[in-house]
């Protein structure tokens, strides 16, 4: 009872009550019943190309190889090469007929599930104040990612996990583990990293060589003078909490390595999802992807996957040879995340997950150089599923050369105002008293974009 | 809570305070639309002025004094109508109980009054008690005037096991031994807690413990985060310098002062160890901001870092969020946006800066020395200036001549360049021996010695061409512009390399090419760095634009002397190499630090967006926040921090007071100690903080007042619950009626650990231990090699602060990542924490040394069990606690496997993080 108590957001209402900060009432969406119950975050570092995956644009070709028409802004290099057009082709897909390029044809079969949103922008043209900003609403360090945000609105509604997990295929994000932090926000709301092979946790378990009738010995030790402690203490709320999380965290030494275990798994879902696959990235994006439903499964809040490292590539970030870079980092994605689209599906989850993917801003259409493409926060495509979203739909238009939004262009505040709805919670109550103001993660900006979501 | 507080009020039937139980109320509901802020307020009602409240407005004034139901305050707040009532719905409701205030407010006569942090502070006198035996210091009256009226008494007193343990963690953040711990224990004269007190204020580690908690309010860090995680060299000289400061009892508005302007004050203050001027030293606190890596918009990103400055200088020292103020006036307290734009006209007109330090003046010493022996050479020369070599003019091109060696608003740091015109040498030597014929009209390096170290900086101006060209000659130097304070240009070769340029020309002039056109109308400064052992000259500084024109800059820089006779030559020029032998001169010290830039005043920005710039404001001068009136000089800086720290300003006395007494009783008696303003939470015993503030405003020793608190009855309190009706009555302990149980700090767990494992190397100050890296630990600017696994086993305020990859065992017990002021921890309780305390590599290694040294230990088993529990938990085991010990090492004497079962089950035991 009290572990529940303790890890959801009455306990921090509780806490924060009894250390005499002002805490906005979280008025969980009005009476709405919440669309989604959790998030998936599919986050795609380094900034993938709109106009290469979900934003085709014939005129391009036309002006593919000369000096770009529109005016430009300053871009991170400055080594503005002519216009390029996109290497892939597009088709479109499912009975919506959703554009979706060559570089997702597994994504592409769940067309009808996407709810593709083109007219992103971001206000940051560098990796880490994009990064800092698409995670937590400000360009620099210091905010709650949202996924902390999310566990500290919502609480846990697992008994032995953590209620923010970020399955680290490899690349922590530039801007360092604060991209997923909990900033202000009580240290029980921070990222947990997990490894999506060996035992997933740091410290889960005793290191190699440690005898287990020692460290039961010693548990029991300690279990012995604690009790003593709380009884001196004359029943202490903080020693008998203390203990209560010291209890979670010895079931957690169970908990991780059951999820972790894939064996129950039926040999169909894991090839599936791509873990017998013959590149490496894709086995590991695949393991991602699959710890993520098995996450889902046990309530975990939020899951955010990040990506793994695919060889000579930095990440999304193709300044140049953009058709290696693009077409490897698709490639060890694209079927993992169809398969846990459909997986979800089967399982009557997707409803009430919402799946994103997104990346800190998007890539230009001129070229860097003359085959590769720079940062663009103007315009970028990311999209939705499950959870609430209406799928087969696309929303928002870049301009005729896919540069910058121009059609019902939005911001990151928008999309972080538009979770936390799907969510059940107002992004304007969500609070938290910092530095002399209520904090939100939607700052003083964010409109729930309800021709996103689907009718309910 | 605002609401608790005023119950506390209500309870004692004394009048309401509009500062402390109305303010806030206003504040959290209505203040957003009919407050300071002039831009958003709707239907130009300013309830927070009692002008614009009491005034007759179309349904009758807002408030009413004495006539609450005649106020249309309390008709439109408790209207049943959803379209009347206030706040809107989007807002957060006025609970009944906050009602009740307003209205019992208004009908005592709807009082307005400043914001209580900032009035005056008061000093009030000594309350009368009954219970005269209870109190041990002033202090102790006003907590118990306020127990007494409520009618509850304080908790008894810890016992003194738990009371030598609270104080040693509290003073020096590290546990007694257990020696300490037996030795008090047997010592029970009633001045053995005193004694202990003085022995622990005396301490070195005093200044460890003390300078850690300030760390947290400077967002000190080794590495500027973002994305390369680039190091900010030579930062650990201000953490020691804060330690320092801490343990020599530097007077607090001295330090602030330094803080602020530590480079301008007139005085120096040495350190009589090594004869080092400190004050420069803190003004490092400035440039331990974030650093982006390879900004789009530099101006932009000059800004982002300014707010951050503003942010943690006024929440550090003032308790005032003067960051809400840089898009608009602030919401809730009255500070308009101006005061905001006069702190970043302050910190524009400063400028970043290694400093160079002296210790002792030793360098200016041997630099006067050298240039006085130069001369002597020189006399026996008697050589004209050689003017055939003077510079061809550059024209109007010309950013800057050097007729005078250092041109007007251009200053130098460091020995390297001659300061004047009768500086400049006349004769140098060439690499290959050669004795030569230094040109006038030049900024020099070669007229000192090679191995002297510089910097030359111009003054601001404002980017208007493509190209920077600089004549000059020398090796082993460099020139870099520095664009709207940007300055990582060396760390980030790929994207600023057109603007930095190395200078390797000793023969013959050359142009350096800055090319600066991505940054037109951006403000801008050159510096020209020496860092030895080469030189440089500089004849001029040309802006180009166009075409490329043809090179100003051939032909010799120095002529060989050739009038002289060949041995005349060679005596001279040996006796010159003995004159500027390298191995004579010392380095400098190098640390971060702040210089006065170029004076100028910065407009407001509308919506804080650079390219909507409104009035210009004047810098340094804050209107709002009571302050001196010392007028503006220069940057304005040393204004500022005389103003601030000045008898007028009560806010630096309260914060610090308040920050202190959070430190030893766990929550400050205003609860949020980094905000004093209306947003912040009023202090619950507000008659407790006035005196604690008055106090130590008379003498500005933080020793002082740490030694007032621990000596209190108050401070000796035991944390157990034990009377219901006081925890009914003071809920949030603010009086407080009892102590307050902790967890220990993140620093305190990790030091306790290499205590009790006997393996502390208690050695106080230098540079940083590089952090030890884990496989989770991943990502861009990942140190190519990881520290050691134990620290060097060095007390945690010496482990590398790298904002990317924080030192995780330190980060999963809440040590902040370093962003911005953090003056009150969070203190969580997650699983993660006993997952670490139970297998982290480090804790493990230690738990194996410490039982590896008593499984040697001669003593009888049952002794050494009982050494164990005073070295951890700082008290006599029990009988149940000692035979479970016993019961677990069945045995096993000299087994060192089973001592560090022992020690590990110490290490997980509740109390060895939770201090009551």
């Amino acid at each position: 009872m009290l572990l529940s108590c303790m890890s959801g957001f009455g306990a921090v209402a509780f806490a924060a009550m009894a250390r005499g900060d002002t805490l906005s009432v979280l008025a969980a969406g009005g009476g709405r019943t919440p669309a989604a119950r959790r998030v998936i975050f599919l986050y795609m570092d380094g900034g993938p190309s709109q106009i290469d995956t979900f934003d085709p644009k014939p005129a391009l070709e036309k002006w593919d190889g000369k000096p770009f028409p529109l005016p430009r802004e300053r871009t991170q290099f400055n080594m503005d090469g002519n216009t390029l057009a996109s290497p892939w082709k597009f088709a479109q897909h499912g009975q919506s007929g959703l554009w979706v390029s060559d570089l997702f044809p597994h994504v592409a079969t769940c067309a009808d599930e996407l709810c593709v949103v083109r007219s992103m922008t971001s206000k940051f043209s560098e990796h880490t104040n994009a990064n800092y900003f698409l995670h937590t609403g400000a360009g620099f360090a210091g905010r709650p990612s949202m996924g902390a945000w999310t566990s500290y609105g919502l609480g846990n509604e697992s008994h032995d996990l953590p209620g923010f997990v970020v399955l680290n295929g490899g690349l922590i994000p530039p801007g360092g583990i604060a991209v997923l932090g909990n900033g202000f926000l009580p240290a029980t709301h921070q990222a947990s990293l997990m490894r999506p092979e060996g035992e997933g946790l740091a410290n889960l378990s005793p290191p190699e060589g440690a005898d287990p009738a020692a460290d039961a010995r010693v548990r029991q030790l300690a279990a012995q003078l604690d009790g003593q402690f709380l009884a001196r203490s004359g029943g202490a709320e903080a020693v008998e909490s203390a203990i209560a999380n010291c209890e979670l965290a010895f079931r957690m030494q169970t908990a991780v390595p059951e999820l972790m275990d894939l064996v129950g798994e039926s040999e169909a879902t894991k090839t599936a999802y791509g873990l017998d696959h013959a590149y490496e990235p894709t086995r590991i994006f695949a393991r991602q992807c699959l710890l993520a439903r098995r996450l889902a499964e046990r309530g975990v809040r939020f899951i955010e996957l990040t990506c793994p490292v695919t060889a000579g590539n930095d990440r999304w970030d193709q300044h140049g040879n953009l058709r290696k870079g693009h077409e490897e980092n698709s490639r060890a994605v694209d079927q993992p995340i169809a398969a846990l689209l459909k997986d979800l599906r089967a399982r009557g989850m997707l409803d009430d997950t919402l799946v994103v993917w997104a990346g800190e801003f998007g890539r230009t259409p001129f070229a860097q150089g003359t085959d590769g493409r720079d940062h663009n926060p103007f315009g970028f495509s990311i999209w939705m599923a499950g959870g609430g979203v209406r799928g087969g739909s696309v929303h928002g238009a870049t301009d005729d050369l896919g540069y910058k939004a121009v059609d019902q262009p939005v911001e990151v505040h928008d999309l972080h105002a538009t979770m936390l709805h799907l969510l059940g919670v107002d992004h304007t109550q969500l609070t938290h008293l910092f530095g002399g103001r209520q904090m939100r993660l939607t700052d003083v900006h964010g409109k729930v974009q309800h021709h996103w979501l689907a009718a309910s | 809570m605002p609401v608790f507080v005023a119950a506390l009020a209500i309870q004692t039937g004394e009048p309401l305070d509009f500062s402390r139980d109305v303010r806030p109320i206003l504040a959290r509901h209505c203040l957003v639309c009919h407050g300071p802020d002039s831009s958003g307020r709707k239907s130009d009602l300013r309830l927070d002025d009692p002008h614009s409240a009491l005034a007759l407005r179309d349904d009758g004034p807002a408030i009413v004094a004495g006539r609450p139901e005649l106020s249309q305050l309390i008709a439109r707040v408790g209207s049943p109508d959803p379209d009347e009532r206030m706040p809107p719905d989007d807002r957060p409701a006025v609970s009944a109980a906050e009602l009740a205030i307003l209205t019992r407010w208004i009908d005592e006569g709807a009082k307005y009054g400043n914001h209580w942090s900032w009035e005056p502070i008061a000093a009030p006198a000594v309350p009368p008690i009954a219970d005269g035996n209870w109190c041990r210091k002033q202090l102790d009256a006003f907590v118990l005037a306020a127990l007494e009226k409520r009618g509850i008494a304080p908790a008894e007193e810890a016992d003194r096991a738990t009371l030598l343990r609270r104080l040693s963690f509290d003073l020096i953040g590290l546990p007694p031994s257990a020696d300490e711990v037996a030795a008090f224990a047997a010592d029970t004269r009633p001045e053995a807690y005193e004694e202990a007190v003085e022995r622990l204020l005396a301490s070195e580690h005093f200044g460890e413990r003390w300078g850690r908690h300030w760390l947290d309010l400077v967002r000190y860090a080794e590495t500027y985060g973002h994305e390369f995680d680039y190091s900010i060299d030579h930062a650990w000289r201000y953490r020691d310098y804060v330690i320092r400061a801490f343990n020599t009892d530097v007077p607090y508005d001295r330090l602030v002062q330094e803080h602020v302007a530590g480079d301008l004050l007139s005085a120096p203050r040495i350190d009589p160890a090594t004869g080092l001027d400190e004050s420069p030293l803190a003004t490092g606190f400035w440039c331990l901001t974030q650093g982006t890596h390879g900004p789009v918009d530099v101006r932009q990103d000059e800004l982002d870092r300014i707010d951050n400055q503003i942010d943690v200088f006024s929440r550090a020292f003032l308790g005032t969020t003067m960051a809400c103020a840089r898009c608009h006036d602030h919401k809730f307290d009255p500070i308009p946006s101006s005061d905001y734009y006069a702190l970043v006209g302050t910190l524009r007109s400063s400028r970043r800066h290694m400093t160079y330090l002296d210790p002792g003046g030793q360098l200016e010493l041997r630099r006067a020395e050298i240039l006085e022996q130069r001369r002597q050479l020189e006399a026996q020369l008697s050589l004209d200036r050689p003017a055939e070599l003077a510079a061809p003019s550059a024209g109007d091109a010309a950013i800057e001549e050097f007729a005078q060696a250092i041109p007007a608003g251009w200053s130098t740091t460091g020995q390297a360049f001659a300061r004047s015109a009768s500086e400049l040498s006349q004769i140098g030597r060439a690499a290959d021996g050669v004795l030569l014929k230094s040109p006038s009209g030049v900024a020099s390096s070669e007229s000192v010695a090679p191995a002297m170290q510089g910097t030359l900086r111009s003054a601001d101006f404002r980017i208007d061409c493509e190209r920077i060209v600089i004549r000059a000659c020398g090796t082993g130097c460099r020139v870099q512009a520095t664009i709207d304070g940007y300055s990582l240009h060396q760390q980030n070769p790929v994207l600023f390399e057109h603007v930095f340029a190395s200078c390797e020309s000793p023969d013959t002039w050359t142009d350096l090419n800055l090319d600066v056109s991505r940054y037109q109308g951006e403000q801008a400064y050159l510096e020209f760095i020496d860092d030895g052992p080469g030189w440089i000259m500089i004849d001029s500084v040309r802006r180009e634009t166009g075409a490329t024109s043809a090179a100003s800059a051939t032909g010799p820089a120095r002529t060989p002397l050739v009038e002289l006779s060949p041995g005349v030559a060679t005596d001279l020029a040996s006796r010159l190499d003995q004159v500027v032998e390298p191995a004579s001169i010392g380095a400098p010290l190098r640390a971060q630090g702040l210089l006065e830039g170029t004076a100028s005043d910065e407009p407001v920005l509308n919506r804080g967006n650079h390219r909507t710039p409104g009035v210009t404001t004047p810098r340094a001068a804050i209107a709002s926040v009571p302050v001196g009136d010392l007028p503006t000089t220069g940057s304005g800086r040393l204004a500022l921090a005389m103003n601030i720290t000045s008898s007028a300003s009560p806010l630096l006395a309260r914060v610090m007071a308040n920050r202190i007494w959070q430190h030893l009783i766990g929550v400050g008696l205003a609860a949020t100690s980094d905000d004093l303003g209306s947003m912040g939470t009023p202090p619950g015993n507000p008659a407790l903080l006035e005196r604690l503030a008055a106090e130590f405003q008379s003498d500005w020793s933080v020793k002082n007042l740490v030694r007032q608190i621990v000596l209190s009855s108050t401070y000796r309190m035991s944390s157990r619950v034990s009377d219901p009706r006081a925890e009914e009555i003071d809920p949030l302990n603010e009086i407080p009626h009892r102590g307050r149980l902790r967890r220990l700090d993140a620093e305190c767990i990790r030091d306790a650990i290499l205590v009790d494992a006997g393996t502390l190397d208690p050695a106080v100050g230098g540079p940083p231990v590089a952090i030890h890296l884990t496989d989770s630990m991943q990502g861009r600017g990942r140190p190519a090699n990881s520290g050691p696994l134990d620290g060097d086993r060095r007390r945690s305020i010496y482990l590398e602060v790298r904002r990317n990859f924080p030192a995780q065992l330190l980060a999963v017990f809440d040590q902040p990542i370093p962003t911005t002021t953090v003056g009150r921890r969070n203190e969580s309780n997650v699983p993660a924490q006993y997952l670490a305390l139970a297998n982290d590599p480090f804790v493990r290694a230690q738990a194996a040394a410490w039982g590896a040294a008593l499984a040697g230990d001669p003593a009888r088993p049952s002794e050494r069990v009982g050494r164990m529990i005073r070295s951890a938990l700082s008290r006599d085991g029990n009988l149940n606690e000692r035979s479970a010990m016993m019961a677990v090492l069945n045995g096993r004497n000299a087994d060192p496997a089973a001592w560090q079962e022992l020690a590990l089950a110490l290490f997980n035991a509740k109390e060895f993080v939770l201090l009551p």
